[in-house]
């Protein structure tokens, strides 16, 4: 077989694969992303107000999930629009189930009224 | 065979089954379409069977290991194409490996992910440095075996059976816009790319050289990877299926590896999380050790240098020189701050490309009867065989162009 062929297809993939990995997201998916790590933050708040996990775990969801909060609001392409603002109050909430399950559903309309445009 | 030897062949492949990636995407796939992939799994499961029961034969009869093989079958420049993409792979997913394990050990101790992902890195290498391969092999296996209180925790959540029962009938749901449909697929080729990963029939085909299997182990192997697989691919059914009724339901696609321990805290409370965090740390952790020393085992093969764990480190400098550097340039990844749930997404891309080249030689000696002898793949093996070949080429082609339309199943 000819060296060069697969080495360009190789390169060619390796090309498509980089650009995949470094595509910025939209932000839709960024939306979605969003609205479920709220959901998580809720879902981990009320187990943990039912005393089912243990500090360590609760706490360490709970700050994962607001770094990855805070980093969704920076993909957007307006930080400081409906969606950003939204994303950005989901963060700031307290570990607190029934506030952040009121913010998931705020984040999920966003990300219905982005999905029907 | 004896019997202990047997029952702890199939519990190490049981608690090994599970890796970050199959953690991450069967939770995503059962959030995001109920129950409808998991026909996708036994799909999936079936063909790691066959590639790998064909893997460990082929270790015991023709005493060749994959990227051997790999060398004298595909030629020097496509073996060479194979190897670069294999060590990219198993490098990124060994990545991905060491992050989801430096993220269980910050939800169960409280320290900082970095210091933990360091740590973890420290104990690989100084495990494969002391313990021979079958210590290696059975400690994380069997300790991986924690992860039963996912298949526990299923059952305690009484999920609606008859339901659960449709999703192993091959389906495509109905009312899926076509941006779903596409998620679907992707989510389809992503589980079939986690379950097949090449670096598991790499570590398994040499392991049974390094164990130095023969005839007289060709039960023990058709054995482990039957029952084995079987039973540890039913731990990634209940995480899916855990996640349909848990997760669906809160709105929860879960973006976090630690998510899916919830699954056994919710019937179980705290003890319950606990054995869900201490299997996913193992099963992982044998991961990371699988995929690091899967580099080094190929990278060795290929170009003829002396290898295995039977050898003391200086008995075989370049390969212990290999899996030194593999686990170097895996924490520099994690430590460079990509979310473990990324790398798990780009690990299984990359590895869904590899495999067509992986299995293709396999394939070609198993049914040689010049080296297998009456040990060639016999009628059922080569239709399977060929089937899943034909499966996996179509999804590696697949794989890339559904990554991009859906954002690595975000959309």
């Amino acid at each position: 077989m000819d060296s060069g062929v697969p080495a360009r297809a190789i390169m060619v993939v390796a090309l498509l694969i980089a650009g995949g990995c470094g595509q910025v997201s939209s932000d839709l998916a960024t939306i979605k992303t969003a609205r479920s790590l709220a959901a998580e933050r809720a879902l981990v708040a009320r187990l943990n107000a039912q005393s089912k996990l243990r500090p360590a775990y609760s706490k360490g969801m709970q700050r994962g999930a607001v770094q990855q909060l805070v980093a969704a609001r920076s993909q957007l392409s307006q930080p400081d629009g409906r969606a950003g603002r939204a994303i950005g109050a989901v963060a700031a909430l307290p570990d607190d189930a029934g506030p952040l399950r009121l913010g998931a559903h705020r984040l999920a309309a966003v990300e219905a009224q982005r999905e029907n445009h | 065979m004896k019997i202990t030897e047997l029952t702890l062949g199939i519990l190490t492949a049981v608690g090994g089954f599970v890796d970050v990636s199959e953690l991450v995407f069967m939770a995503q796939a059962g959030s995001r379409f109920q129950y409808a992939l998991v026909w996708v799994i036994v799909l999936a499961t079936i063909g790691m069977m066959v590639f790998g029961e064909m893997s460990g034969r082929v270790a015991a009869i023709a005493k060749q290991p994959v990227f051997n093989m790999m060398r004298h079958r595909l030629g020097l420049n496509l073996g060479l194409v194979t190897l670069i993409a294999s060590l990219i792979s198993n490098t990124i997913t060994c990545a991905a490996e060491i992050g989801g394990v430096g993220i269980v050990l910050h939800l169960l101790t409280g320290f900082g992910f970095v210091p933990m992902a360091i740590a973890a890195t420290a104990v690989f290498v100084a495990t494969i440095w002391l313990l021979p391969f079958k210590w290696i092999e059975r400690t994380y296996g069997l300790l991986g075996l924690f992860m039963i209180v996912f298949a526990v925790a299923l059952v305690a959540i009484e999920p609606p059976w008859g339901q659960f029962a449709t999703g192993f009938v091959p389906q495509v749901p109905a009312g899926l816009s076509t941006q779903d449909l596409l998620t679907y697929s992707y989510f389809a080729v992503a589980i079939v790319s986690a379950v097949m990963f090449p670096y598991e029939t790499y570590f398994y085909s040499s392991g049974a050289i390094e164990e130095k299997w023969g005839e007289k182990d060709l039960g023990l192997n058709r054995l482990t990877t039957i029952v084995g697989f079987g039973l540890g691919s039913l731990l990634t059914v209940a995480i899916l299926a855990s996640s349909a009724q848990l997760f669906g339901p809160a709105g929860v696609n879960p973006e976090m590896p630690g998510t899916a321990a919830l699954q056994a805290a919710v019937p179980f409370g705290r003890t319950g999380l606990l054995l869900a965090l201490l299997g996913m740390l193992f099963a992982i952790a044998g991961a990371a050790i699988e995929t690091c020393l899967a580099n080094a085992y190929s990278l060795s093969q290929f170009f003829g240098w002396r290898w295995g764990r039977r050898l003391k480190p200086h008995e075989a400098p370049r390969f212990t020189l290999v899996w030194l550097v593999v686990f170097i340039l895996a924490l520099g990844i994690v430590l460079t701050g990509v979310e473990p749930i990324a790398l798990a997404e780009y690990a299984v891309v990359v590895s869904i490309l590899v495999l067509p080249l992986t299995y293709l030689p396999l394939l070609l000696l198993a049914g040689d009867k010049s080296y297998m002898r009456q040990h060639a793949n016999g009628w059922i093996a080569k239709t399977l065989g060929w089937a899943y070949y034909a499966l996996i080429v179509v999804a590696a082609l697949a794989a890339l162009p559904l990554f991009l339309l859906t954002e690595g199943g975000k959309l």
